[in-house]
């Protein structure tokens, strides 16, 4: 089973970050206001990561990542988030609407789960006899966000209720996580505590044993009827500003992937594979050039 | 004759001879001249190496724009040098001056810079979702 962030959209998307991105900080002498939420960055690093997952096989070696994210004066911004500290939950499109002096509140379309496709291939004694594929697309969905700033404590809660995935209408998806950072001489030491929750539709339409796979009459691929389901993700990161452009960036994330999905036929099958896990672990080294 | 022809040419030749020696005016070198943190508006830390030379000896004080009281002062010297870690979140000015004296002699400035511009979100460097 693979699970791929890429489609028209997300390039899209990402090619307007990155350009829009390098202009506005060639001006960034125009955005001289305080309060202004005008501006951003991006971030593109390149080094080294391990990731273990129930999604693809394992991953260690080398590994590009990048992050970034840009508002126009009048609210809209973009957000690309492949990067070293987050998850990689794709690109982000919204508007930011009220801020107060520790909030700020948006309307905001995001990746609420990625593209996945699942192979399956019976036979006998190794010989394959059928062969069966089902793939899915990503889900984006609309809501709210609220992010909060206290000091060093950074705070963020989504709600989003609409669904634009064509499969479904009726879809809940929301994330609650707390952040806190360290100054130690000039590393910055930070951990995160997060928790995402997707509802039985989502879950089902990505984790439920399909009707043809069913009807194969395998015993480890019976029907799965999923309820909600809660990830919990830890993450704890060291970085180290080399110089004004270049920033080192080290992080090791444990997702707690949600009983619904874990307990799914098709789950316990992939993640028993060699290579894969049960959890999510991602440990990244990398050198970020930021722009 | 000779002599006292020779000896013209010495005292003609000798101011040349003595600006070879010695520091026509003050110099002041400050190591490293950046000091780098990851957000704009954080306490940056550096240790810093400040050397200074003066024409002729006395007696000098160094003063930093980020406390009242000298960093160090020195007596009846024309070179001096300090090591010590600095801790700001601004630009930081040094001043060589007599302890008696406002004028300054000599100046250098660390220059603070950051990896991310500061703004309401400026600590999405790990956006969170």
């Amino acid at each position: 089973m693979k699970a791929r962030i890429s489609n028209p959209l997300s390039h899209a998307l990402l090619a307007l970050c990155i350009t829009q991105s390098g202009q506005a900080l060639a001006n960034q002498a125009g955005a001289s206001d305080p309060s202004s939420q005008a501006g951003g960055f991006l971030k593109i690093g390149y080094g080294y990561k391990f990731e273990q997952t129930p999604y693809h096989d394992e991953k260690n070696g080398a590994a590009m990542f990048l992050s970034g994210r840009y508002q126009f004066d009048f609210g809209l911004y973009l957000e690309a988030s492949h990067g070293a500290n987050e998850l990689d939950l794709g690109n982000s499109l919204g508007f930011n609407f009220y801020n107060t002096e520790h909030w700020n509140f948006d309307l905001h379309a995001m990746q609420a789960h990625g593209e996945t496709v699942m192979e399956f291939v019976f036979g006998v004694d190794d010989i394959p006899m059928q062969s069966y594929r089902m793939d899915r697309d990503e889900t984006h969905m609309l809501g709210l966000r609220a992010s909060g700033q206290y000091g060093q404590t950074s705070l963020q809660f989504i709600v989003a209720p609409y669904s634009f995935n064509e499969d479904y209408d009726d879809a809940l998806f929301g994330s609650a996580w707390v952040a806190h950072t360290w100054q130690i001489k000039n590393w910055e030491l930070y951990a995160s505590l997060g928790a995402n929750f997707r509802s039985s539709e989502i879950i089902n339409h990505y984790y439920s044993t399909s009707s043809e796979i069913v009807d194969l009459g395998i015993p480890r691929l019976a029907a799965y009827d999923a309820d909600y389901g809660v990830d919990v993700i830890g993450q704890i990161g060291l970085n180290y500003p080399v110089s004004r452009d270049l920033l080192f960036e080290s992080y090791y994330r444990y997702t707690d992937v949600s009983d619904s999905i874990a307990d799914s036929p098709v789950m316990k099958l992939f993640s028993d594979l060699d290579g894969r896990s049960d959890n999510v672990t991602e440990v990244g080294m990398l050198m970020s050039y930021v722009f | 004759m000779l002599y006292k022809l020779l000896l013209s040419v010495c005292l003609v030749s000798a101011p040349t001879v003595r600006a070879n020696n010695e520091p026509l005016k003050p110099v002041m070198i400050l190591s490293p001249a950046q000091c780098v943190a990851i957000h704009q508006g954080q306490d940056c830390y550096v240790d810093i190496k400040l050397s200074w030379q003066m024409p002729t000896p006395g007696e000098y004080c160094l003063f930093s724009s980020i406390r009242v009281e000298p960093l160090k002062c020195w007596q009846k010297a024309s070179a001096g040098q300090l090591k010590r870690e600095i801790v700001s979140s601004e630009n930081v000015r040094f001043i060589l001056r007599r302890p008696t004296s406002q004028e300054p002699l000599a100046t250098q400035e660390l220059e603070l810079a950051w990896v991310y511009k500061k703004n309401a979100r400026a600590r999405s460097s790990w956006r969170m979702f």
